[in-house]
């Protein structure tokens, strides 16, 4: 299971990080996610876009709710 | 000459003259003899004549066979023994061996940008098209409401430099579905998984009913090893989606990048879709 780590803005995953930015999504909106189904979330960081699901564990901690995941993540 | 042995008679000295007579004893078919003379005609009448070398008897190799002493000729050959075969099959046998001619670059096969192929070694091609993923094959049929992989494939570590120009053609398939949206997804991954994946194009919406299909195509450029994808906005044709041009792609040539093709269906749960093929082709800068 792979581990997400969160710091300030910023999230670590297999040794590369990320910066948290918004995207824009299908309906030309800025967002900083986009919900993708009940267990994966696209991401946006300054490395585009990433999909993350809810195999990941945050800073250790397992989710069985992708929006509780995902608001983990900031 | 009566009771006298022949050891005893006078030597003639020179050769059997046609005229000189000798005694015989013919047989009579019966047991008995019957003494009889045959002239020295009769006798050489019945011998050889003499060998003549090229006339009566061959020579080999213009040498006369009419000589004394040993002739040592080369044994017989042995195909695969002392003559070598060709791809096993033997020379000693009749009939024309058709071989290759040897090849002479340019000539009877051709060059790679001017660089004979003629040699050992490898041959490095900086620039040109490169062509390393095609597939017509089906992916595989991604049911409901969900954004899974339908097809992948692996990008080998420096199949492109640190800089290059990559542009994936892929063709997203909506088969069954009376409503709802589906979408034809590019991720890049260093594993063969969705997780932790980096979207790289997103297919423009699949929204008719039943069977459709569209081509969509993503360029994407790198400047070591880093990507950019291009805007799409304002593209006159529906084949390219309009998306917001992003960079600092993680884009690194120097390992393996497993591209995937995913479906993402949403809205209806009846909806199935599959990539049917893709073709990536690049050019190293």
């Amino acid at each position: 299971m792979s581990n997400i780590k969160t710091s300030k803005g910023k999230i670590t995953f297999n040794k590369t990080e990320y910066v948290l930015q918004n995207f824009t999504n299908d309906s030309a909106e800025s967002v900083s996610y986009a919900l993708l189904s009940d267990s994966q979330v696209h991401i946006g960081t300054d490395k585009g876009i990433i999909l993350f699901d809810l195999s990941c564990t945050i800073n250790k901690e397992t989710f069985t709710d992708i929006n509780l995941f995902t608001a983990a993540l900031y | 000459m009566a009771n006298k042995k022949i050891s005893q008679l006078t030597a003639k000295g020179t050769a059997l003259a046609a005229t000189d007579l000798v005694e015989i004893s013919e047989s009579d078919g019966a047991g008995g003899y019957v003494t009889k003379s045959v002239t020295g005609a009769n006798v050489k009448s019945g011998l050889q004549a003499t060998l003549v070398s090229g006339t009566d008897i061959v020579t080999i190799n213009s040498t006369t066979l009419l000589t004394s002493g040993n002739l040592a000729l080369q044994a017989p050959l042995v195909s695969g023994t002392d003559i070598i075969t060709i791809n096993s099959a033997t020379l000693l046998t009749s009939g024309n061996l058709n071989l290759q001619t040897p090849l002479v670059s340019a000539t009877n096969i051709k060059t790679i940008n001017s660089n004979t192929i003629l040699g050992s070694g490898d041959l490095v091609i900086a620039g040109g098209q490169k062509v390393p993923a095609v597939s017509n094959t089906i992916g595989t049929t991604i049911t409901g409401l969900t954004n899974a992989i339908s097809d992948s494939f692996l990008l080998p570590a420096n199949t492109f430099s640190s800089n290059c120009q990559i542009e994936l053609q892929w063709y997203p398939s909506r088969i069954v579905g009376t409503s709802g949206i589906t979408q034809g997804l590019v991720y890049i991954n260093s594993t063969n998984s969705l997780t932790g994946a980096t979207l790289v194009a997103t297919g423009t919406n699949l929204s008719n009913s039943g069977v459709s299909n569209i081509t969509c195509r993503r360029t994407i450029h790198v400047r070591s090893n880093i990507g950019t994808l291009m805007s799409t906005t304002n593209q006159a044709s529906s084949d390219f989606s309009t998306t917001q041009p992003t960079e600092n792609l993680p884009f690194d040539n120097s390992v393996g990048i497993y591209f995937l093709f995913v479906m993402n269906n949403t809205t209806n749960v009846l909806l199935q879709s599959r990539n049917v093929g893709y073709r990536l082709v690049g050019y190293n800068l």
